[in-house]
């Protein structure tokens, strides 16, 4: 077939350790496309909040039904008070948005900041002093070719025998159980220092602030949202259900449709959490493939591979929630992928499956949230120009800096999209980039346009699912009408991911696996192009959801 | 009573099998008994197995297991012995004293040699040990009791 590659050359180069690194870090991407999805969840969830204190039932989509501000005619000779307080039913959901993400990062960024002294204060930690250990921990870490300043933490227990970074910022730490540091130390060297090569791969691969500043993220929503949320849902259905019997009796009807919503949103905002905190340990678990790889550029990998396999007979016991919670891949895994590096450019489907949900929660927010935000505050700077300066300018001036400023409003609006579809772009192209890595290395690689359709297969049911769970307008108990969409959205985003992935591939493929060194830039303008494609993608998605409902009903 | 016993037997094995882990045998002892352990799954960490490289926890994982089979299958016949002279009994079967002092120690059946060797291969299996340490271990237990067999 025209799309499988010839194996003219039997003698490809094998894939080094380094050579890994010669290529991007699979979850960099996903996991700052992951921080600002999770702040987007709680900011959705977050704005229920009020709704549910003051019994309004709006949802987060309430702020577009106040039109009437956007007629301009009205504005224009409306009088003060009622200029003003339409500038306030403006402003008052964007200070919700505006506080409630302040009080996120706010509480997050403390977390964060504190979070190691948490860990020396729980671990009862104690700064090494004795000379030799700390000489010996410093060979190490100028073997991994760090220069910056680590502290060094040990505990008090003989049989610790683990080692750990953490850190904040700038401020780096790195514990070493007293086991590993005197025992293993003394009676097998090699070993204690791949393991503290490992642990310094971590620093090296830049995980700490990622790990640590998204693990303080997660808390909120599960803490704060979800806990609130789930408070404030039950005090408005009571206060509901009451109200409406003392008013006019209340039918079984009506009392389990209310009680059905409630679940409803109770239950998506619970999926999308608990999904969330396991993609949260998944994307863990995968840095740790790299930092295996990465300490194995420095020191065979041979001594890190004994442990794994002795360790590998020991985990087939542990059950299915162990692994999915934990925060290692199983040790028959890695050593898997030490013995053979090429592994881990194998392309998933789980992966892409999960990038592209991600993705799509996080668009959704930028649109709705991002998106409405701009819109807002353009429109009432505009409105604002074109009330508070009637009069006082020349008319043609006072139009023309109106006019002006509505351009500027909407190229930021633009640039906020591009923006956004950039972010995405790395993290969805991976996988396809994967196939070309593959192709490279290994003497026989699938064929890619099978691949290229099965990752578009899942990309798009990543979207979909990301529709279900995202409670916002998708899937809801009473309207499952709103489901008729879904074969539409899958047929558009299908095509779109499997052309641009073609797209993608042929690009790179000469860059990718030429034989000298690996080109892995791409062009702005190429960037540009691919990030809109996919912002238009995620978009028509997001708008055929309620496209396709509303064309069909009504 | 069985803690010490335990911590002592395992000593014993433990200078026979690895003396250089006598240095810190006593941190370890204590350490076992208060079943404090490495945290092998920490977020961006690394734990060793179980034991690391380590035999004294191993063995004492086994003497614990033996002791507490000797406490309440062999020991019955003298329970109403004072617990000193029980320990004496027990440690007996692991030093070069019993052949002086045949007759205040106890004997086993063939019966419950077995079931010792079965439990010491058990654990073993549990313990996952590297193969050699493993090997010296059984052999020293089970040479200690076959020593003694009645």
């Amino acid at each position: 077939m025209f799309w499988e590659r010839d194996n003219l050359d039997d003698d490809r180069n094998k894939l080094t350790y380094s050579n890994v690194f010669d290529y991007p870090l699979e979850t960099d991407s996903i996991f700052r496309i992951f921080l600002f999805a999770l702040v987007s969840i709680t900011v959705i969830i977050g704005n229920y909040i009020p709704s549910f204190l003051t019994d309004t039932g709006s949802s987060p989509l309430a702020i577009f039904p106040v039109t009437e501000f956007y007629d301009v005619d009205k504005v224009f000779s409306s009088p003060p008070e009622e200029f003003f307080r339409n500038v306030m039913l403006f402003l008052r959901p964007i200070t919700i948005q505006i506080l409630y993400m302040i009080l996120i990062f706010g509480i997050s960024f403390a977390i964060y900041k504190k979070r190691p002294a948490g860990i020396i204060k729980k671990n009862d930690l104690k700064e090494i002093n004795d000379r030799e250990a700390v000489e010996a921990l410093d060979n190490i870490r100028s073997k991994a070719g760090l220069s910056g300043k680590i502290f060094y933490y040990t505990n008090n227990k003989i049989l610790d025998f683990s080692a750990q970074v953490f850190g904040a910022g700038k401020n780096l730490y790195l514990r070493a159980g007293k086991g590993l540091m005197i025992i293993i130390r003394k009676k097998n060297f090699d070993l204690f220092e791949s393991i503290l090569l490992h642990e310094f791969a971590h620093i090296k691969n830049r995980d700490i602030s990622k790990t640590y500043f998204a693990e303080s993220v997660l808390k909120i929503p599960f803490l704060i949202t979800l806990l609130t949320s789930v408070i404030l849902m039950f005090f408005a259905l009571t206060k509901s259900i009451i109200s409406r019997m003392i008013d006019t009796g209340i039918s079984f009807g009506v009392l389990f449709e209310k009680i059905l919503v409630y679940l409803n949103l109770f239950g998506q905002i619970t999926i999308l959490l608990m999904l969330l905190f396991l993609i949260f340990r998944m994307l863990i678990r995968s840095r740790e493939y790299y930092a295996d790889l990465r300490a194995a550029s420095w020191k065979s990998a041979e001594f890190l591979k004994i442990h794994l396999d002795k360790n590998y007979e020991k985990e087939a016991a542990e059950n299915f929630t162990e692994r999915i919670f934990g925060y290692h891949p199983s040790s028959g895994n890695r050593s898997e992928i030490l013995s053979d590096p090429i592994k881990i450019f194998k392309p998933s489907y789980k992966r892409i499956y999960i990038d592209t949900l991600v993705s799509y929660i996080f668009f959704s927010g930028a649109f709705i949230y991002g998106i409405s935000f701009l819109l807002l505050v353009f429109t009432i700077t505009g409105y604002s120009m074109l009330y508070l300066l009637k009069g006082m300018i020349d008319e043609v001036v006072h139009l023309t800096l109106v006019y002006t400023e509505m351009i500027f409003a909407s190229v930021c609006m633009l640039l906020f999209l591009f923006l956004c579809g950039i972010l995405m772009r790395k993290t969805f192209f991976f996988q396809t980039e994967k196939i070309l890595i593959t192709q490279k290395y290994k003497k026989d690689p699938k064929a890619f346009f099978p691949e290229i359709m099965k990752l578009s297969l899942f990309s798009s049911l990543g979207i979909i699912s990301g529709f279900m769970l995202l409670p916002l307008y998708g899937f809801n108990v009473l309207y499952l009408k709103n489901l008729i969409s879904i074969p539409f959205v899958f047929a558009i985003t299908f095509t779109g991911f499997v052309l641009l992935n073609l797209f993608h591939y042929f690009w790179m493929d000469h860059k990718i696996t030429n034989e000298y060194k690996v080109d892995y830039s791409v062009p702005v303008v190429l960037r540009i192009f691919e990030g809109a494609a996919i912002v238009i993608i995620f978009l028509s998605a997001i708008l055929s959801f309620q496209f396709f409902s509303v064309l069909i009903f009504n | 009573m069985n803690e010490d016993i335990t911590r002592e037997i395992s000593k014993i094995i433990i200078e026979e099998i690895s003396p250089d882990e006598l240095e810190y045998f006593d941190e370890v002892a204590d350490s076992y008994f208060k079943n404090e352990e490495s945290d092998k799954d920490a977020q961006l960490g690394f734990g060793l197995s179980e034991f690391g490289e380590l035999a004294t926890p191993a063995v004492m994982t086994l003497v614990s297991g033996i002791v507490t089979y000797l406490m309440t299958d062999v020991v019955k016949a003298v329970k109403d012995q004072m617990n000193d002279t029980i320990k004496e009994k027990l440690k007996s079967f692991f030093t070069k004293k019993k052949k002086e002092t045949e007759e205040s120690s106890l004997t086993l059946t063939r019966d419950q040699l077995q079931k010792i060797s079965a439990l010491i291969d058990n654990k073993l299996k549990d313990i996952k040990l590297d193969k050699n340490t493993s090997l010296r271990i059984r052999d020293s237990l089970i040479s200690s009791f076959v020593l003694g067999e009645g």
